[in-house]
């Protein structure tokens, strides 16, 4: 990989905003192809995290860090807010009863700049109200983020509600603490995630 | 086909035939041998600690895994909720629930600012009023007398409901069900008979067919009590001014022919119960020098914030982890914990009851994070420096099972996070900064042991002079006394309600940042 380009990756790994944009900028403005480097650097930026998840060597912050950093450049790539999205539309939500979102934020992060468009529906966010965004926004995805148990029932009807509105093709992705420990059967759904990475593997699994 | 287990723990030993496909936590239900149990033997708590000795048990869970460790699974320590005999087992118990539920509550835990002195008497009299404080994991009691001996014992217990899980959101979902709600609020019922009979038959003391009961506790511990679970689960109903909970009064059987009455005190709305106002009167919170932060720690962590005008006050569930739960060290503030670190390397502890250490407790825990983090061998971050071979830091020397890794400093940090982010936001609605605080005063699990230049240290209370902070045991029970034994008490009490305002985490936007900032163990409010 190009110089500039690991040290813009080593500055996203470290969680540090604003080394990670002097260096964006400086890649930018030296690079005739800079754009699409950036575009390269995210994704290996993602990737890594991902390998150091997986391993449990990042903790919540080192993540919540990384997710900040990552958003800050892309921001800073694509001023405008026309983050690439060449891997299709999702809708994620916390479900209601749930004010837990600070999972279903990292989540979005990581789509994003994984390249995925995220219509995010907020917390508290009734079942009812994912599927009207899925069908709204064409979405191929739903996605719940549950921290509390008392939300299962709800996953457990997204799929029936989905199929209600000719929409049996969107697959259904579970994900947060209270959900993860439970199977994707119990749950009605097509994935449980293990973290927001796994959940990235099993979208783009799809899409090939 | 039955498999026979032979548990032992010190000098006990047990025989227990096993039922086909019975957990090792079953088995021991019965016996004397009972191990601790936080989770309903869900797998999540990790407090049913057993080593097996020899035969053969289930292959490990991924609970198991989760909680233990391959190291430490592979040394031979097992949770009970989820090994399976396979054939006849030895087994020793690791973490045995106490014999007997209650424990005297010393005189000198009940002091409190609004009143320092020791109220107790000895000698014999009858308990006719009782201030209860009802926990999410203990239950505790003061029991006085009528005429003027004041306080005659007072007595601390588990909380039954904890079978229903060890968590508030676990014990509503439970009580969806009509019978489990009313079978959760009559567990209180027999279990403050059943400290009563303790204290009969231990202190001598005879209790009155009619005592008064005056009962606080956190929301959901309330709204239990009415055999409900009152909405709770549903954020429109705790995120209103606890109106749907009026003033209750409920008439409990204490064995034989005794009826109390009980005064249900009224929450304060939120998650926030009514056990943070009787702490706020018993600090001396409106009377004492201002701005002043309450901080009462436990699961949920409630905080008030006195400004001189306003009460604000909101609650900030961080989790378990300092209750010894959810991080493989930690054990409940009990015999064998560590309660204590000092010194640099080796570092040196204290073990509660002085015998050999089995875990750390939250005070424990505070110190040795603060610690490591003097000893640049944990990084602000919550990166291990130096570890052991699996990553671990260890506490006791070699060999020692008292180990800390990343993903336990991980957990340690969002239970202190979601606090710090709490008492930030207090302080930002209040219009002041952490370094304006002209008192601190800090109750709960960590009791009197806490100390404050490590909390301060990594970030769990505002650094300011230490002299101008106090901890105390249960200024919740102390409060509650108060209200129970004097009028004045209770006008307080209508005066804090009546300035009271309460704060929802759930609907702060700037939660997350705040939040991100507490997750690092550094001084409050201090960008790293
Ligand atoms: C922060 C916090 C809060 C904040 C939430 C603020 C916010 N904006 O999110 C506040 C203070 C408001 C709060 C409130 C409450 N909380 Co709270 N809270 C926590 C805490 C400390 C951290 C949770 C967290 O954010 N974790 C970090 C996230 C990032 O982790 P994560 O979800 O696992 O996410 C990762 C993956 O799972 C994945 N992911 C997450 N979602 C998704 C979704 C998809 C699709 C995918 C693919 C991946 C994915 O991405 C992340 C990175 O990999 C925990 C305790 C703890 N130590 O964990 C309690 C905890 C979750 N809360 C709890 C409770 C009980 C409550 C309350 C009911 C209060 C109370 N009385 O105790 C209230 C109200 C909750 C409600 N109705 O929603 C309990 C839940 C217990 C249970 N059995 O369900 C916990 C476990 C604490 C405890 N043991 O008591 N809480
Ligand atoms: S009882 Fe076994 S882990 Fe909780």
């Amino acid at each position: 990989m190009d110089a500039a380009l690991s040290t813009l990756v080593a500055h996203l790994l470290d969680g540090d905003s604003e080394a990670a944009l002097a260096q964006a900028r400086r890649v930018r403005a030296s690079q005739p192809d800079g754009q699409r480097l950036l575009v390269e650097g995210l994704e290996a930026a993602m990737d890594g995290m991902s390998a150091k998840c997986t391993t449990e060597q990042f903790n919540l912050l080192e993540i919540m860090l990384t997710g900040r950093a990552a958003m800050a450049v892309a921001r800073e790539a694509f001023p405008e807010g026309a983050i690439p999205c060449t891997r299709g539309t999702v809708v994620i939500a916390t479900p209601q009863g749930d004010v837990h979102d600070l999972g279903k934020n990292i989540t979005r992060m990581v789509l994003t700049t994984k390249g995925f468009r995220v219509v995010d529906c907020g917390k508290d966010c009734p079942v009812a109200e994912m599927v009207a965004a899925a069908a709204r926004e064409q979405a191929f995805a739903v996605l719940a983020s549950g921290l509390i148990s008392p939300v299962v029932p709800l996953v457990r009807q997204l799929r029936g509600l989905l199929r209600e509105r000719g929409l049996s093709n969107v697959v259904v992705v579970a994900g947060g603490a209270a959900l993860k420990q439970c199977t994707a059967e119990a749950l009605n759904v097509d994935y449980v995630a293990r973290d927001a990475f796994d959940c990235v593997h099993f979208l783009e699994g799809l899409r090939r | 086909m039955t498999a026979v287990v032979r548990a032992r723990c010190g000098a006990r030993s047990q025989t227990i035939q096993a039922a086909p496909g019975a957990t090792l936590r079953r088995a021991l239900e019965d016996t004397d041998l009972r191990v601790r149990t936080g989770c309903n033997g869900n797998g999540s708590c990790g407090l049913c600690r057993v080593r097996i000795l020899s035969g053969a048990v289930s292959t490990p869970t991924s609970e198991e895994m989760l909680n233990l460790g391959p190291a430490l699974v592979e040394s031979g320590l097992r949770l009970a909720c989820q090994a399976v005999p396979v054939g006849d087992v030895e087994i020793e118990v690791v973490n045995l629930a106490p014999a007997s539920a209650w424990r005297p509550i010393p005189p000198e835990a009940l002091c409190s600012p609004a009143r320092p002195e020791v109220t107790s008497s000895v000698g014999s009299a009858r308990i006719s009023k009782i201030a209860v404080d009802v926990g999410t994991t203990n239950l505790c009691l003061a029991l006085w007398s009528d005429e003027g001996q004041g306080r005659l014992a007072a007595r601390r217990g588990p909380n039954p409901q904890s079978g229903f899980g060890s968590d508030v959101v676990t014990r509503l979902q439970a009580a969806h069900d009509p019978a489990a709600a009313l079978e959760q609020a009559h567990a209180i019922e027999l279990a403050v008979a059943e400290a009563l009979r303790d204290v009969t038959v231990s202190d001598g003391l005879e209790v009155a067919a009619r005592p008064t009961i005056v009962a606080v506790g956190n929301t959901a511990m309330l709204s239990l009590l009415q055999g409900s679970q009152g909405g709770l689960l549903d954020p429109e109903t705790w995120a209103a001014p606890a109106t749907w909970l009026s003033e209750r009064q409920l008439r409990w059987h204490l064995g034989a022919d005794r009826e109390a009455v009980v005064h249900l005190m009224q929450p304060l709305g939120g998650f926030v119960g009514s056990d943070l106002i009787t702490a706020a009167l018993a600090a001396n919170l409106l009377p004492g020098e201002f701005p002043a932060l309450l901080l009462d720690f436990g699961t949920n962590t409630e905080i008030a914030l006195w400004d001189g005008e306003i009460l604000w006050v909101t609650s900030a569930a961080g989790g378990p982890a300092f209750e010894g739960s959810g991080m493989r060290c930690a054990v409940p503030a009990d015999a064998g914990a560590i309660y204590r670190v000092w010194g640099g390397t080796p570092l040196r502890f204290e073990v509660m009851g002085g015998g050999e250490a089995k875990g750390v407790c939250g005070s424990g825990l505070v110190d040795w994070v603060a610690r490591l983090r003097q000893a640049g061998a944990l990084s602000s971050r919550g990166n291990l420096v130096d570890g052991t071979a699996e990553g671990a830091l260890s506490l006791g020397g070699k060999g020692s099972d008292i180990l800390l890794c990343k993903r336990d400093v991980d957990v340690f940090q969002r239970a202190k996070a979601a606090i710090g982010a709490g008492v930030q936001l207090l302080v930002r609605r209040a219009g002041i900064s952490c370094q304006d605080l002209r008192r601190i005063v800090t109750t709960g699990l960590f009791g009197r042991s806490l100390d404050v230049a490590n909390a301060q240290a990594i970030g769990l209370l505002p650094a300011i002079a230490p002299q101008r902070v106090e901890s105390y045991d249960n200024l919740a029970l102390a409060g509650c006394e108060i209200v129970l034994t004097s009028a004045d008490g209770s006008r307080t009490i209508e005066t804090l309600r009546r300035r009271t305002r309460l704060l929802n985490l759930g609907q702060c936007a700037e939660f997350e940042e705040l939040f991100v900032q507490s997750l690092f163990l550094a001084p409050m409010g201090v960008e790293p």
